[in-house]
C-alpha cells in the first residue's frame, strides 16, 4: 500500500515530462511552420505575378517561411491545424472564377490565422470578417494612415469594406476623390482573419500590408529604417558616374548600400581591378555592397554546383581585391528555387529580395517555374521597393516599414541624373538606415570563406581587415602575367613554326628549280628547235 | 584485280554512290536517329518555316519530332533562303505523307540525302569518270571516306546551314570537273553549275563569302575553247553571282546583324589581346567593355548584362563600325595572326561545339557524340598542321604544282590541265582568304561552322590534286592514248 503514492508521483512526473516535451516541440514547430499562400492564377497579362511576388518577399522579409500552393494543385486536407502557420489566399484574376472546394472547405476549419488579398470573397470570408463589402470602379483612391497618405496607382476595381472602423479592427484606411467625405477601411482585421484589397506596388501599401501581416502572425518587429540601395551596378558602369555617386552621398551623409553584378571570367584585366577600387572606395565611403549573382540569359540553366561555383569564383575575385559583400541581393524568383536557395542565397545572413522582372505573355520561360513553391526565411530578409514607389508618398518621413525594406534607385546613367537623385534625397528626409551606427551585423559564409560585417568593421575569416587598400594597389596597377609555358607547348610551338620555315624553304627551292629547269629546257630544246628551223 | 574490276561492270559514280546511300542512310534513317542537336540557332529558322520545337525537348540531344504551325504565322518565310526553300519541301513531304501537326525531321533528312547522292555521283563521275579501272576504284573509296564522313552527314537531320553548303560544294566542284572533262559542248552541265553555284550563295550569309573562288572557277569554264558562245555574256553571268552573292550578305534580319557586330570583337579583337583595354584609346567605348573579352552574344546561362540590353546597345555596339575593326587589325598585325591560326586550328574540327549527335534514349547522356564512319574528320582534326601559314603554304605549293602543268601543256591541245588550275586557283583562294573575312566579320564566334565550306574546299582541292596525280595529267602524258 505504501506504493501507491509513490505510483501516482512517478506517473504524474511522466505525464509532465512527456507534456513538456511535446509542448517543446510544438514551440518549436510553431517557428519553422510555414505560412500556406494560395494563388488563384498568375494573370501575367495584369501582372499578377508580381504581386505575387511581392507578398512573397514581403513574408520573407518578415522572417515566415513560406510555401505558395496554386488554387488548382491545392491537394484535399494539406491545409490542416498545427501544420501551418497560417494561410493566405491571393486572388488575382477575380473573372477567372478559380475555385477549389476542397481549398475552400480545409480554410474553412483552419483555426489559425487567415489573411485574404484582392477580390473574391467567398460567404464564409465574409462572415468571419463581418461588415458589409463593396467593389469601387473607377475611383482615384488614396490610402491613408496617420498623415501619410498616397494615391492608389492601381486603375482595377477594388472591394473594400463598406464603412471605416476603429483602428482595432483596421490597418490604413482610404479615400475617394468623388466622395471625400466616405473613408473605408484598407486593411481589415476580424480575430483571426484579416483582409487586404490588394498588394499593390505602392510604398504605403506595402508598407500597410507589412503591419497587417506582422500582428496577424504575432511576428515581433519594430519601427525599420529603410536602406538606399543603389541597384544595377555593374562592371561595364561607366566608372566616373559611379565615384561621382558615392563621393556625392558620402559627402552629403547619406548612408547607401549598392548591389552589384561582378563577372567571374577576365578577372586579371584591369578593368577589373578599376571596377573594384571603385567600390572599395564605396566600401571606405562607409556603404555596404549587396553581391547580386549573374542574370541568367539564354536557354540553358545552371545547376546547383555549377552555381555555387560560379558565386565563388565570383566572391573568390571580388575579396582578392578587398570587396567584402556584406548580403546578397537577387530577384524574388530565386528564393522560389530550392537549387538557387542552397546555392547561393543560404550562404548570406543579410538577402536584399529585389523585384522580379515582369513575365511577358508571348515569352515562353526557359525553366517553367513549379506550381507548388517553397521560399525560404533568412536570418534577415530585406524586401526591397523601389524608391519611386514613394514618391507620391506625402509625409515620407513618417512612412513606417515594420519589415526590414531596401528603397532602391537604379543607377542613374548620366551626371544629371546623379545630381537630381541627390537633390530628391535631399527633398525626401526620409531617415535612412546607416549600416554603422545601426550597428549592422552580417556575415557570408561560401565554402571555407567567412566574410563577416560588425557596424563598419570588415572580417575576413574572422580577422579584422584594417586597411582595405593594403597591398591592392600594386595588384590594380601591376600587369597581369602572361601563364608560364610548359616545354612541352614550347617544343609544339617550335615544332610548328619550324615545319613553316622548312616548307616556306623547301617551295622557295622548288620554285628557283622550276624556273631553272624551265630556261634550261628553253636553250637546250627550244632555242635549238629555232637554230634549226633557220 | 583487273578480271574482278572488269567483272563488277559497276562504274565507280554508281559505286560511291551505293556505299553513301547504305553508309548514311543507316546513319540518319534508323532510330535512334542521329544528328546534330541545336545549339540555339534552330528557333528562328524553325519558326519562319512553321515549325516550333516540343516542350520536351533537351538541350544535347538530336530531336526527331517538331511541331508543325496549323495556323496563321507572321513569320511564315520571313528570312528566304536556299535553306529555306529546301525546308518547306520536307514540310511538304511531310505534310502528304505523315501528319500535318508532326515534323518528323527524317523528312529533312531525305531531302537533304537524295541532293547530297546526287552531289556524289555529280563530284565522282567529274572527279574519275567512267572507267573501271583499278586505280579509280581506289580513288572513289578514297572519296567515299571522305564525302560520307559522319561530321558531313549528320547535319542532314538538323537545320543548321551547313548541310546544304556541304551539299552544293559537290554539286559546284562535280559540274565544273564535268565541263572540263567532256569535250563537246553541254550547256546542261553549265547551267547546273551556274544554278549550284546561285544557291550555294543563297545558303546563308557566310556562304556569301564563298564568291571569291565561285568567280575564279567561273573564269576558268569561260575561258574554255569550246564556251565562245559564252563569252559574250559573261560579264552578265559574273554580275549575276555578284548581285546574288550582295543579296545573300544583306539578307539577315538586324539581330543577325548585332550579333555579328557585337561578338566580332568580343571574340575578335579583345579576345587576341592580353591588353583589351586599349580599345578605348581608338573609340568612344568605354574601358570597361574590355571584359566582355570572349563573351557570346547569346551567353549560355548567365551573363553581368545581357548584350541584347538597351546599355550595352548604346554604350558598347553603338561605338564602332567595320572600319573602325579593320583599321585595328591593321595597327595589330601579330594580334590578328593570332587569331588567323586559331581559325586554322578550328579549320579541320568538323563538328560543332556543344552539339549532341543522339537522340534522347534511357540512359543516354546529352552532349555524346557518334564515332561512326569518322576516319576522315578524325585524321584530319588530329594529323592537318594547325597553322594558318602552312595552308597558305600548301596553296602555294599546290598551285607551284600546276603551274609546272599549265606550263608544260601550254603548246598542247589539252585543255584540261589549264581549267583544272582555274578550278583549284578557285578552291586555294577560299581556303587563304575565306578566314581572315570571316575574322573581321563573326570573330571567332562560331568558328567550326563558318570554317566547314573552307575544310571542304581544300579537301576537294586535294582529291582534284590526288586524281590529276593518279591519272597522269600532270607529270607525264595522258597515258590514255
Amino acid at each position: 500500500m505504501l506504493r501507491k503514492p509513490y505510483f501516482w508521483g512517478f506517473l504524474i512526473l511522466l505525464i509532465l515530462v512527456v507534456g513538456f516535451g511535446k509542448l517543446a516541440i510544438h514551440a518549436e514547430a510553431a517557428g519553422s511552420r510555414s505560412v500556406m499562400l494560395v494563388y488563384d492564377s498568375k494573370n501575367i497579362a495584369h501582372h499578377g505575378d508580381l504581386e505575387l511576388d511581392r507578398c512573397q518577399r514581403l513574408l520573407t522579409s518578415l522572417g515566415l517561411p513560406v510555401k505558395t500552393v496554386q488554387l488548382n494543385q491545392y491537394q484535399a486536407a494539406d491545409l490542416q491545424n498545427g501544420r501551418y502557420r497560417g494561410v493566405i489566399t491571393l486572388i488575382n484574376w477575380e473573372q477567372s472564377k478559380n475555385r477549389n472546394r476542397a481549398f475552400e472547405h480545409d480554410r474553412r476549419v483552419f483555426d489559425g490565422p487567415k489573411l485574404h488579398i484582392g477580390p473574391g470573397l467567398q460567404a464564409d470570408e465574409r462572415q468571419e470578417l463581418g461588415g458589409k463589402f463593396k467593389t469601387l470602379v473607377h475611383q482615384q483612391l488614396t490610402s491613408h494612415q496617420g498623415r501619410v497618405s498616397q494615391p492608389l496607382s492601381t486603375n482595377q476595381p477594388i472591394l473594400v469594406r463598406d464603412q471605416q472602423s476603429d483602428s482595432t479592427s483596421s490597418v490604413g484606411w482610404l479615400s475617394s476623390q468623388n466622395h471625400p467625405i466616405k473613408k473605408y477601411s484598407y486593411g481589415v482585421k476580424n480575430g483571426n482573419t484579416r483582409f487586404l484589397p490588394e498588394l499593390g506596388s505602392d510604398g504605403l501599401s506595402i508598407a500597410l500590408a507589412g503591419q497587417l501581416i506582422a500582428k496577424l502572425f504575432k511576428v515581433t518587429v519594430h519601427n525599420q529604417l529603410p536602406l538606399l540601395t543603389i541597384t544595377g551596378i555593374t562592371p561595364y558602369t561607366k566608372l566616373e558616374d559611379l565615384s561621382r555617386l558615392v563621393n556625392q552621398l558620402a559627402t552629403q551623409g547619406f548612408p547607401f548600400a549598392l548591389s552589384i553584378v561582378s563577372v567571374e571570367r577576365n578577372t586579371d584585366l584591369k578593368a577589373f581591378h578599376r571596377y573594384t577600387k571603385v567600390l572599395r572606395k564605396a566600401e571606405e565611403a562607409g556603404g555596404v555592397i549587396f553581391l547580386r549573382p549573374s542574370t541568367e540569359t539564354g536557354t540553358q540553366r545552371l545547376n546547383e554546383a555549377e552555381l555555387r561555383s560560379v558565386f565563388q569564383t565570383e566572391l573568390a575575385s571580388l575579396s582578392a581585391d578587398r570587396v567584402l559583400p556584406v548580403g546578397i541581393s537577387a530577384p524574388g524568383y530565386w528564393n522560389r528555387s530550392n537549387r538557387r536557395q542552397r546555392a547561393v542565397l543560404n550562404s548570406a545572413s543579410h538577402v536584399l529580395l529585389l523585384p522580379d522582372q515582369p513575365q511577358r505573355l508571348e515569352e515562353i520561360p526557359v525553366e517553367p517555374e513549379p506550381m507548388i513553391t517553397n521560399e525560404n526565411r533568412f536570418k534577415t530578409g530585406i524586401v526591397g521597393v523601389p524608391l519611386k514607389a514613394i514618391e507620391t508618398v506625402s509625409w515620407q518621413n513618417e512612412l513606417k516599414f515594420v519589415q526590414p525594406t531596401a528603397l532602391l534607385v537604379p543607377m542613374p546613367t548620366n551626371r544629371d541624373g546623379i545630381d537630381r537623385l541627390i537633390q530628391q534625397l535631399h527633398g525626401s528626409n526620409i531617415r535612412w538606415l546607416d549600416p554603422v551606427k545601426n550597428h549592422l551585423k552580417t556575415s557570408i559564409k561560401a565554402g571555407s570563406v567567412l566574410f563577416d560585417y560588425r557596424s563598419g568593421q570588415y572580417f575576413f575569416n574572422r580577422e579584422p581587415v584594417t586597411d582595405l587598400d593594403a597591398d591592392v594597389e600594386n595588384l590594380a596597377n601591376g600587369d597581369s602575367q602572361a601563364e608560364p609555358t610548359t616545354w612541352m607547348n614550347r617544343v609544339i610551338q617550335w615544332q610548328s613554326q619550324a615545319l613553316l620555315w622548312l616548307f616556306a624553304g623547301i617551295g622557295l627551292i622548288l620554285a628557283g628549280l622550276l624556273v631553272l629547269g624551265w630556261r634550261i629546257y628553253r636553250s637546250k630544246f627550244i632555242h635549238s628547235r629555232d637554230i634549226k628551223e633557220r | 584485280m583487273k578480271k574482278i574490276t572488269q567483272s563488277i561492270k559497276m562504274n565507280p559514280a554508281i559505286l560511291a554512290v551505293s556505299l553513301c546511300a547504305l553508309i548514311v542512310g543507316w546513319l540518319i534513317f534508323l532510330t535512334p536517329i542521329h544528328g546534330y542537336s541545336d545549339n540555339g540557332d534552330f528557333q528562328y529558322l524553325m519558326a519562319t518555316n512553321d515549325l516550333y520545337g516540343l516542350p520536351h525537348a533537351k538541350a544535347g540531344y538530336v530531336v526527331q519530332h517538331y511541331g508543325l504551325m496549323k495556323y496563321y504565322n507572321p513569320l511564315h518565310l520571313n528570312h528566304l533562303t536556299t535553306q529555306s526553300a529546301v525546308i518547306q519541301i520536307a514540310v511538304g513531304l511531310n505534310r502528304l505523307l505523315y501528319s500535318q501537326t508532326i515534323f518528323d525531321v527524317r523528312f529533312l533528312g531525305a531531302v537533304h540525302y537524295v541532293l547530297y547522292l546526287g552531289g556524289v555521283a555529280v563530284l565522282v563521275k567529274g572527279l574519275i569518270g567512267n572507267e573501271n579501272r583499278l586505280r579509280n576504284y581506289l580513288m572513289t573509296v578514297a572519296v567515299v571516306i571522305f564525302v560520307a564522313d559522319s561530321s558531313f552527314t549528320l547535319y542532314f537531320n538538323s537545320f543548321y546551314p551547313q548541310a546544304l553548303a556541304f551539299i552544293l560544294l559537290l554539286y559546284l566542284v562535280g559540274f565544273a570537273l564535268l565541263i572540263i572533262r567532256y569535250k563537246t559542248v553541254n550547256n546542261w552541265l553549265t547551267v547546273g553549275f551556274y544554278v549550284s553555284a546561285i544557291l550555294l550563295l543563297m545558303v546563308h550569309e557566310s556562304t556569301s563569302l564563298l564568291i571569291i573562288g565561285i568567280v575564279i572557277i567561273s573564269v576558268g569554264i569561260l575561258l574554255l575553247p569550246s564556251r565562245q558562245w559564252i563569252h559574250g555574256s559573261a560579264a552578265v553571268v559574273t554580275c549575276l553571282l555578284l548581285f546574288t552573292c550582295w543579296v545573300s550578305a544583306n539578307n539577315i534580319t538586324r539581330e543577325v546583324r548585332a550579333v555579328n557586330k557585337y561578338q566580332a570583337v568580343t571574340q575578335g579583337r579583345l579576345l587576341a589581346t592580353s591588353h583589351p583595354e586599349s580599345i578605348a584609346a581608338t573609340s568612344h567605348i568605354d574601358e570597361q567593355f574590355s571584359l566582355m573579352k570572349g563573351r557570346s552574344y547569346y551567353p549560355a546561362a548567365y551573363a553581368p548584362l545581357e548584350p541584347e540590353g538597351h546599355y550595352i546597345q548604346e554604350n558598347f555596339s553603338q561605338h564602332y563600325d567595320l572600319p573602325w575593326l579593320l583599321l585595328e587589325y591593321t595597327e595589330h598585325p601579330h594580334q590578328f595572326s593570332l587569331l588567323l591560326d586559331k581559325s586554322a586550328k578550328n579549320m579541320m574540327v568538323l563538328r560543332p561545339k556543344l552539339t549532341g549527335t543522339r537522340e534522347k534514349q534511357a540512359g543516354g547522356k546529352p552532349f555524346q557524340k557518334t564515332r561512326y564512319f569518322s576516319l576522315f574528320s578524325y585524321i584530319a582534326g588530329t594529323y592537318y598542321p594547325k597553322t594558318y601559314g602552312f595552308n597558305c603554304l600548301l596553296a602555294f605549293a599546290i598551285m607551284v604544282i600546276y603551274c609546272g602543268g599549265l606550263i608544260r601543256e601550254s603548246s598542247k591541245q589539252n585543255q584540261a590541265v589549264k581549267s583544272h588550275f582555274w578550278l583549284v586557283l578557285g578552291l586555294l583562294s577560299v581556303v587563304v582568304l575565306v578566314p581572315p573575312v570571316v575574322i573581321v566579320l563573326y570573330g571567332t564566334a562560331n568558328f567550326v561552322i563558318h570554317m566547314l565550306p573552307v575544310a571542304v574546299c581544300l579537301s576537294l582541292s586535294s582529291f582534284i590534286l590526288l586524281s590529276d596525280v593518279v591519272q597522269h595529267r600532270l607529270w607525264r602524258n595522258r597515258d590514255v592514248t
